[in-house]
């Protein structure tokens, strides 16, 4: 029995005492390189490790390097979880790691690290790195770098490069300009890639992948991942310095679902002289007519009745911005019509250089038989190649016309593309001219019936103040007849005095018709209604009784009545107007 | 019928893979569907000299100078295919003179001249000193436009007006409506002016001197056709 418990007892102290051990041993901090042995323009990657356990705080001093340049510094920390004896316990592992460049030749020392964790130090030991004589012949830093000078993003593990194949070039001369992504992180993806505005360019498509495939590539001595993003042809449409701004990148970097990120980057800008076209160009030359090419011209058939349709070619082909070139018009052919030129440009890309072909097709109609003479055409290019001017000529062609076959049937069995449609066609709702349409003779009206408007209207306006004003003054002398109502002859006087100054006005000259007809008439023409000119009579009539018959009325009350209705009649007088 | 805009791509499509009778009929629907366009009867143009219809072609053509004068594609196709046909005898001046005015823009300019003479006729007499003076330096200057767009308003108006016609297709000319005997003939495609009609003639002159009787269904006239089919305007 003691003995089987004290054999137990010893595995119990044994399991007891285990996590404290592996709690000893968790923690170490290591540093190591890749190789002891380089040459001085290559570099030596020093990796150093710390692992914690328990997730204890630790203060991490790095190896120190003297005699070495950091190239690049990568930190990356792993955490993971452990069920173990002494429960569930956390692991974490902190990788450091320096791309260093010797700066000199010998034994270069690259010194201990200190780690303090837990209030333990822990230290990495000394390493020896033996530095030899550079590979390349050249010394220090200069050996070091390959033909890619990305500046300052290359500390960084991704950057997005940009780079022109020539830093100066002649005005419309093509300059390819390539956009690069140079990682050493994992990169699962782009998201975007947005080229800049090419101000002062003109821009044509060389290579836009729709996959990266990376290629690897020495940046002062570091391996990176190359992927080529985009590739154009440039073509300066100016001279002097043109920018060419960056370029930007979206790209999505980290090796699982959880730990990627999305970053961006730019490329550096770009300077790039463009040199204007030397002076002194043959006569004839058209600017944009710059490349190396080759001019050729041929016809469709060498024989055509009169009538019928042949088709001249101009061909240029070479290297150059075909959709700035223009090849010299066909000029006027004795005996023969021509049509209106179309042209068609065949891209093509060979080694990096844009170029293609260039057709200028015109239709051509003789009119007379015989001979038909196509002049050599002569065409003034700049070639950048050879810094000048030349000038290229195609054969002279000479086509038999033969007799007419007649007409249309000639032409009607041609190819679709030389009498070309137009695409863009504006459509309109169909028309009526201006003169047809039913407001327009009427609209010369307007003036005469302004005129018209212009005239009468004044004169109304007049006719009816008058009116007011000789209302006025009726009302004026009634009121001065009434005051005089108990003297019967001042009374009729006055009365008749205010219907004749009433008449007189409404007239515009004096009353002196006795023809109570003529009056009448005068009256209606003068616009007062019939019946009240003939109310307006009547009231004259008794004024005249009053005056001058011996029967006239005597009594006051008469009188008052016969200047009630007066002022009756000018009321309702004045209300019609 | 489906919108003018897809029938004219549906012309285009037809023309461009060579099949030039679709391209006339799907042109003319989008025609007859009321809009009007230069640049469209430029196409039915075109379409019909590639099948042939030399007739139909120049009065396309025709159709399209008089809604854009300046169009110089369509005048030397129309130059082209009458010095094909053998007319040698071009418009008379005063018509190609006539049929580059802008009638639209004269009638407006006659119009609005019109009426400012009046504006400043009427206001004149509210004028005083300098400012008066200007206004009837004024009023005799729009007063010169009037005159100079009523003479290029007639103009266009007698264009429109006057009869032009195109000949179909090639026809023989008769000294009367009713005789046999042929005194000329003329091609597909010539100029000529309508000067009266008589049952199913009518009497044309022809730039040429050429002067007869032709079936009316002979030509059409390029203004106010006979033809609905043909109707570019209302």
């Amino acid at each position: 029995m003691g003995r089987r418990i004290g054999r137990s007892s010893v595995l119990w102290l044994w399991l007891l005492a285990l996590p404290a051990v592996a709690a000893a041993t968790g923690t170490s901090f290591r540093a190591s390189v890749d190789r002891q042995h380089i040459a001085l323009d290559e570099t030596v990657e020093l990796e150093v490790t710390l692992q914690v356990e328990g997730g204890k705080q630790a203060e991490v001093e790095l190896p120190q390097t003297p005699g070495f340049e950091v190239v690049s510094r990568h930190q990356s920390e792993q955490m993971s979880m452990q069920l173990g004896f002494g429960g569930l316990t956390r692991q974490v592992v902190r990788t450091y790691l320096l791309r260093l460049r010797p700066l000199e030749e010998g034994t270069l020392r690259i010194l201990p690290g200190t780690a303090r964790v837990g209030g333990r130090s822990y230290r990495t030991g000394t390493i020896e790195i033996e530095v030899g004589p550079s590979r390349s012949g050249h010394p220090g830093r200069s050996g070091a770098t390959d033909a890619w000078d990305p500046g300052r993003h290359v500390r960084d593990d991704l950057f997005l490069h940009a780079r022109l194949d020539r830093d100066e070039v002649w005005v419309g001369e093509q300059v390819s300009l390539s956009v690069y992504l140079f990682a050493r992180v994992d990169i699962r993806g782009v998201e975007g890639f947005r080229l800049p505005k090419m101000d002062g360019f003109w821009v044509g498509d060389i290579a836009s992948p729709t996959q990266l495939s990376p290629e690897t590539r020495m940046i002062d001595g570091v391996p990176y991942r190359m992927y080529l993003v985009s590739r154009k042809a440039l073509f300066p449409l100016r001279a002097g310095t043109l920018r060419v701004e960056p370029a930007s990148i979206d790209v999505l970097v980290g090796r699982g679902f959880g730990s990627s990120r999305r970053v961006n980057r730019s490329s550096p800008e770009l300077e790039l002289e463009v040199r204007a076209l030397p002076p002194g160009a043959p006569r004839g030359f058209v600017q944009g007519n710059v490349g190396s090419f080759r001019l050729r011209a041929e016809v469709d058939r060498h024989e055509v009745p009169v009538g019928g349709a042949l088709t001249f070619r101009q061909i240029a082909e070479g290297t150059g911005n075909l959709g700035a070139i223009e090849l010299p018009a066909l000029p006027e052919i004795e005996g023969a019509r021509r049509f209106e030129s179309t042209h068609e440009d065949t891209v093509q890309v060979r080694q990096g250089r844009y170029g293609g072909e260039k057709v200028v097709e015109t239709v051509v109609i003789p009119e007379r038989e015989g001979p038909l003479h196509i002049p050599a055409l002569e065409w003034v290019v700049f070639d950048p190649v050879q810094g000048e001017y030349v000038t290229l000529r195609s054969e002279p062609l000479v086509v038999q016309v033969g007799p007419a076959e007649g007409g249309g049937a000639v032409v009607a069995g041609r190819g679709p593309d030389w009498m070309p449609i137009r695409r863009a066609v504006r459509l309109a709702p169909a028309r009526i001219p201006l003169w047809e349409r039913s407001w327009f003779a009427w609209a010369f009206a307007v003036p005469a019936v302004w005129a018209a408007a212009a005239l009468l209207v004044p004169r109304l306006r007049r006719r009816r103040e008058g009116h007011r004003s000789v209302s006025a003054e009726l009302r004026r002398l009634l009121s001065a007849a009434e005051a005089r109502v108990g003297e019967r002859q001042h009374f009729y006087d006055e009365l008749d005095r205010a219907l004749r100054v009433y008449l007189e006005g409404v007239l515009g000259h004096e009353a002196r018709a006795h023809d109570r007809q003529a009056l009448l008439a005068e009256l209606v023409r003068a616009e007062v209604p019939t019946e009240k000119a003939e109310a307006l009579l009547r009231l004259l009539d008794r004024c005249d009784e009053g005056r001058f018959s011996p029967l006239g009325a005597e009594d006051e009350a008469e009188r008052r009545r016969l200047l009630d209705e007066a002022r009756r009649w000018l009321r309702e007088q004045e209300g019609k107007r | 019928m489906s919108q003018p805009a897809t029938r004219v791509w549906a012309g285009n499509q037809a023309y461009e893979r060579g099949d030039f009778r679709a391209a006339v009929e799907a042109y003319r629907e989008a025609l007859a569907a009321g809009v009007d366009s230069a640049d469209l009867w430029f196409n039915l143009g075109n379409a019909h000299y590639r099948a042939g219809d030399l007739g139909e072609a120049a009065l396309a053509w025709e159709r399209a100078l008089r809604r854009e004068p300046g169009d110089g594609t369509a005048r030397e196709h129309l130059s082209l295919l009458r010095s094909q046909q053998g007319v040698s005898a071009s418009a008379p001046l005063s018509l190609r003179v006539a049929s580059r005015i802008p009638g639209d823009l004269a009638a407006g300019a006659l119009l609005g001249s019109w009426l400012i003479f009046w504006l400043l006729l009427l206001g004149r007499r509210r004028l005083q000193g300098w400012r008066r003076v200007l206004s009837d330096v004024a009023a005799g200057l729009l007063a010169a436009l009037v005159l100079i767009s009523g003479a290029a308003t007639y103009a266009a108006w007698q264009v429109r007006e006057a009869g032009w016609a195109v000949v179909l297709q090639e026809v023989a000319v008769h000294a009367q409506a009713d005789a046999k005997e042929e005194v000329s003939s003329l091609p597909a495609g010539a100029l000529v002016r309508e000067v009266e009609g008589r049952g199913e003639s009518v009497r044309i002159e022809a730039p040429g001197g050429v002067e007869g009787w032709v079936p009316a269904e002979a030509i059409e006239r390029i203004e106010r056709p006979r033809h609905p089919r043909l109707d570019p305007a209302p």
